[in-house]
């Protein structure tokens, strides 16, 4: 009896040992907020701030957020240069999502064994426009691409992240990415009693671990993220036309009666692929499905910035300006539109028999 | 007739009286101030005047025909002031006017960060590279210690070892600038003492390395084994009075005072020896007769007439102040 009594102490001993050593706290600035009024004065000021939403400096909520995220040596995320710091898989990995600034070299680079090297790293060739990267086209009364409304208010990083959401996240869904719950526009989804309700798909669809880390040890806001099912509904909050989830969506012109927008044919979106290891470069680096196999909105697209490019034959209209390299804005020039790999090789990885239709295979 | 020579005896119960008399005088006093639970050293310090240096902005210093992007420390030495453009790429050098005089910028030099000047050489950071360059004052590189997947964030040099952040383990390192082989790291991820979680700038005085230890929001002193000293600042456990909010660039005056800008409270705070708090600056400019706040700074430095510079993210200048 003594004996069991022991061993019962020793082991509530070692649990609490080992339970306090995977309860740490990882220092973690976005949920540091003191509960009084210092905690909100670190960010905002209560009467006339620099910046909107309060923020205490500017000049723009862009250079606000760059104080910490344009350098790998100030924070685990640099959004400006695309990287990330992740410790559990051996230092810093490339930002899936790109860069604002520039983005790591997809197509000439290997992903998987990239070195932390400055000539990894080109130019972004096109961004998801954020203030003064993005000229004045995309101001409070641009109609958003594919999308039946208009900002409310310049394009932000906080137009999709939302600052506040950080904190206690090792024990709780919180996204380590800081994610918005809610985009400017309800999407319109099929409940499970058939009808039809307003729907937000939240941050908490979003998968995480790609790259080593469990959920009590590590450091959650340092691994790479891969996309949940719903992400393209997520997206869909701004880009509400471009969520169609008909198999015929692409054959038959979609009623956007209410709107402005005139009837499109347009892609179909959010569905499963029946045979996804048909597709080419499938990974999370390049055409990268959802965690269930769905095409989403991050399949072809980079959500902060391309190092991709397009040929002088490939003509778009720029979706949104950026700034170069040398400092000047472009708003009309030819825009690789946030795709994933150069040119239009997203579609060919998909539909293969055009890809044989390509000029140059035209000899 | 007996002539007395002046000394008069005290007889011991004037004596008694007298210490008595002392020792009611003093429990009155600290009586005084434990019942006004007021510190009688606070009470002295408010009455009796302190050196507390006081300054005036003077102008600011902007990148010249390419604007800064993304600098991260400034440096005053040989009447120059030299700014890490860590985007673009190079060292700008400005003379005390403000007028820019040349860029270092090699190939080598691919993201200059952090820099420490031992009075015949420059060290510059590089976390891209991995390196730490070791320049003359005109930017020709005379020597690299190669760093192996590190990202270096700041360095400093004392008594012939050369100490550098590791910002990818949060660590600080040690090495032997004779060998350049690495003799002693410590810190580590984490928020308990002595841990380390984003630090930015590190600066050794009197044999103790100072590391601003940004996201943790104070600064670290270790001992040249890497144990920890001391924790700074001083300050009120119960009101927060005295807290730094994200403290980056490290600086002393000739007094011993320590400067460091706190990036989320935007201003520079001027710690005594003890740690405590003096006085804080948080005006730059003038314009139209606003006085402008410091937004985002994350540098600061001092030359040897006291000149005081702040470099500010924000609207990325060097805002120079000259001692009033």
């Amino acid at each position: 009896m003594k004996k069991l009594a022991l061993t019962l102490v020793m082991a509530v001993i070692m649990v609490a040992a080992v339970a306090s050593t995977a309860m740490a706290v990882e220092p973690y600035y976005h949920g540091d907020f003191a509960d009084n009024s210092l905690g909100c004065a670190k960010c905002h000021v209560t009467h006339a701030g620099q910046a909107a939403a309060l923020l205490i400096s500017g000049p723009t909520q862009t250079d606000f957020c760059y104080y910490c995220h344009n350098s790998l040596s100030k924070s685990p995320y640099d959004a400006k240069n695309g990287m990330i710091a992740t410790p559990a898989a051996g230092g810093f990995m490339p930002s899936v999502a790109g860069g604002f600034y520039k983005t790591f070299d997809f197509d000439n680079h290997n992903y998987a064994s990239h070195a932390y090297t400055l000539t990894d790293y080109v130019y972004s060739t096109s961004v998801h426009g954020v203030e003064t990267y993005d000229g004045d086209v995309w101001d409070e009364t641009s109609i958003i691409p594919g999308g039946t409304t208009t900002l409310t208010g310049d394009f932000r990083c906080g137009s999709c992240h939302d600052p506040h959401k950080g904190g206690n996240y090792a024990t709780s869904t919180i996204m380590p990415r800081l994610l918005r719950l809610d985009l400017p526009k309800l999407v319109q989804e099929a409940t499970d009693n058939g009808g039809v309700g307003e729907s937000v798909y939240d941050h908490r669809d979003w998968t995480f671990g790609s790259i080593g880390a469990s959920d009590t040890t590590g450091f959650k806001t340092q691994v790479v993220t891969g996309y949940g099912d719903n992400v393209g509904i997520w997206c869909a909050g701004c880009h509400d036309l471009f969520n169609q989830m008909d198999a015929d969506a692409g054959q038959v012109a979609v009623d956007d009666a209410g709107t402005s927008v005139a009837d499109k044919y347009m892609h179909r979106m959010n569905f499963t692929l029946d045979n996804p290891t048909d597709v080419t470069h499938q990974s999370l680096e390049k055409v990268a499905l959802s965690v269930n196999d769905k095409l989403v909105c991050l399949t072809c697209h980079r959500a902060h910035g391309t190092g991709s490019s397009t040929s002088d034959t490939v003509w778009t209209r720029a979706s949104a300006s950026y700034e170069l390299s040398d400092g000047s804005t472009d708003d009309e020039s030819d825009s690789s539109v946030l795709l994933r790999e150069t040119n239009r090789d997203v579609c060919y990885d998909c539909h293969g028999a055009a890809e044989f239709n390509k000029p140059s295979d035209q000899s | 007739m007996n002539m007395q020579t002046g000394r008069k005896k005290i007889s011991k119960a004037i004596l008694l009286n007298l210490i008595l008399g002392t020792t009611l005088v003093l429990v009155c006093i600290f009586g005084y101030f434990y019942l006004r639970k007021t510190s009688p050293v606070d009470v002295f310090r408010a009455t009796v005047p302190v050196d507390i240096p006081e300054y005036e902005y003077v102008f600011a210093v902007y990148g010249g025909a390419k604007n800064f992007n993304n600098p991260y420390e400034v440096l005053v030495f040989n009447n120059l002031i030299y700014v890490s453009d860590t985007d673009n790429g190079r060292i700008a050098v400005y003379d005390k006017t403000g007028d820019h005089v040349r860029d270092i910028a090699s190939k080598e030099i691919q993201s200059p960060s952090g820099m420490f000047w031992d009075g015949t050489r420059l060290y510059v950071a590089d976390p891209i590279s991995g390196k730490v360059f070791m320049l003359n004052p005109e930017g020709q590189i005379l020597d690299t210690l190669e760093l192996d997947g590190i990202l270096v964030a700041d360095v400093a040099v004392d008594n012939g070892f050369l100490y550098l952040l590791n910002n990818k383990d949060q660590t600080v390192e040690k090495y032997e600038l004779a060998t350049k082989k690495k003799v002693k790291s410590f810190g580590g991820y984490g928020s308990d003492p002595g841990k380390l979680y984003y630090p930015y700038d590190l600066t050794v005085r009197d044999g103790q390395i100072y590391v601003a230890d940004s996201m943790n929001n104070r600064i670290n002193i270790y001992d040249p084994e890497g144990e920890l000293v001391r924790t700074l600042p001083k300050k009120n456990e119960e009101t927060g009075e005295g807290a730094l909010f994200v403290p980056r660039g490290l600086a002393f005056d000739k007094a011993g005072r320590l400067y460091t800008v706190e990036g989320m409270a935007h201003r520079v705070s001027i710690m005594n020896t003890e740690g405590e708090t003096v006085t804080r600056i948080t005006r730059s400019e003038t314009i139209e007769d606003q006085e402008q706040e410091i937004y985002l700074p994350t540098d600061v430095t001092l030359d040897d007439a006291g000149r005081m510079y702040v470099l500010e993210h924000a609207f990325k200048r060097v805002l120079v102040y000259k001692p009033r």
